[in-house]
């Protein structure tokens, strides 16, 4: 059995380390791409700025769920060690 | 010394299909991204070839780094799961490692061919050549790292999303998927961007500190030719190439890293948290906090 808590400490530093580097780029993503394609959509259908502003609110509640997802799974992982 | 950047891979030769009608852009970084396999394999094979029980040596070598991400994929992804995703999370891994690497080469961004203003062609065996003779001659680098061209790392990074899906697919069925997302329901279609948006990150990350590191080398090198104090100009580069060496591991490991996570994400039984063949089952886990918690108490 190797749980979360039982993985030796190389591992658990790694992963740290790559979903600390999400967060960033979660956000950014997030926005780039709602916004983005808000963009694309406004210019396909002469809608401007509608979904841009669709796309500004949608990226905005997904880079916040993103977030609060990765803060909640690494709180989790922290009660399962213990809170170490 | 004059700069050459371009955010986009150059062409270096055009081969039409035969009844397509579509031309194949033979760019430098899809040429590297060739020699860079081709590489791989040739080498892979001869490892595998005189592999021995006992290694020796330089099978040591080759098989620490194989042995520390296997440790990486197993502690993550549990047994079963991380043997099942090891080749394609190792081989994103060392074909990444080898990808940022070349651009550490002496040659790749130097050597090129010089395309005059006809469209001739010729090899040129330095970047000053371009501007010797005729004026309107550019340099055309024949090589160029493939992680450095937004194409290849979003190819990258579209087939990790794949192998995600396929994951969440083959963990829980189609329905089932769909449930592990829309949990609660009304989530359904931000858990959809936010999964996408993991394509948009994957690859600009990767490109992007692949592409900037390059640019700045290309900078360092010429603020080292342009400084003509002894060796001073020759210590400059040398601190950035050290820097890139760490910077390519760390992206490359970066990069398969989150693979691994959004594979044992997607494979999970519980949303939003990994539970594996070999995981420690939660009631488990309070039952061995209870005494240390009794222990605080007093």
């Amino acid at each position: 059995m190797s749980g979360p808590e039982h993985r030796p400490p190389l591992v658990r530093d790694w992963q740290a380390i790559g979903e600390a580097l999400t967060l960033g780029f979660s956000v950014v993503s997030s926005l780039v791409l709602c916004i983005g394609g808000g963009v694309l959509l406004d210019r396909w259908l002469g809608t401007a700025p509608v979904f841009v502003l669709v796309g500004v609110a949608l990226g905005l509640i997904t880079a916040g769920y993103s977030l609060y997802k990765l803060a909640a799974r690494a709180g989790q992982r922290r009660v399962r060690r213990g809170g170490r | 010394m004059e700069l050459h950047i371009s955010v986009k891979p150059e062409t270096l030769w055009t081969v039409s299909i035969p009844g397509t009608g579509f031309d194949l852009r033979i760019t430098n970084s899809f040429l590297t991204m060739l020699l860079v396999m081709l590489f791989l394999i040739i080498v892979g094979r001869i490892i595998a070839q005189r592999a021995q029980l006992i290694p020796g040596r330089l099978q040591s070598i080759f098989e620490m780094p194989v042995e520390f991400l296997l440790g990486l994929v197993e502690g993550t992804a549990g047994k079963r799961l991380g043997r099942r995703i090891f080749p394609l999370v190792g081989g994103l891994f060392i074909f990444i490692i080898v990808s940022n690497y070349t651009g550490l080469l002496p040659g790749i961004g130097t050597i090129g061919l010089v395309k005059e203003a006809e469209g001739h062609a010729l090899l040129a065996a330095a970047k000053g050549a371009a501007s010797e003779g005729h004026g309107k001659a550019e340099l055309i680098p024949l090589l160029r790292p493939p992680t450095a061209d937004l194409n290849m790392t979003l190819a990258m990074a579209f087939i990790s999303y794949v192998a995600f899906q396929v994951a969440g697919i083959s963990a829980h069925g189609v329905w089932g998927r769909i449930k592990h997302m829309a949990n609660p329901p009304f989530l359904l279609p931000i858990e959809i961007i936010s999964e996408l948006s993991r394509i948009v990150s994957l690859s600009f990350r990767l490109f992007g500190n692949v592409f900037a590191g390059e640019t700045l080398l290309g900078v360092m090198y010429g603020i080292a030719n342009a400084i003509k104090i002894s060796v001073i100009g020759l210590v400059i580069p040398v601190i950035f190439l050290y820097l890139e060496v760490l910077f390519g591991f760390i992206q490359a490991l970066i990069f398969s890293i989150l693979t691994l996570i959004y594979i044992a994400l997607a494979s999970a039984h519980e949303h939003g948290e990994h539970e594996h063949d070999d995981e420690v089952p939660s009631h488990q886990v309070r039952e061995e906090m209870r005494p240390a918690q009794a222990s605080r108490g007093h």
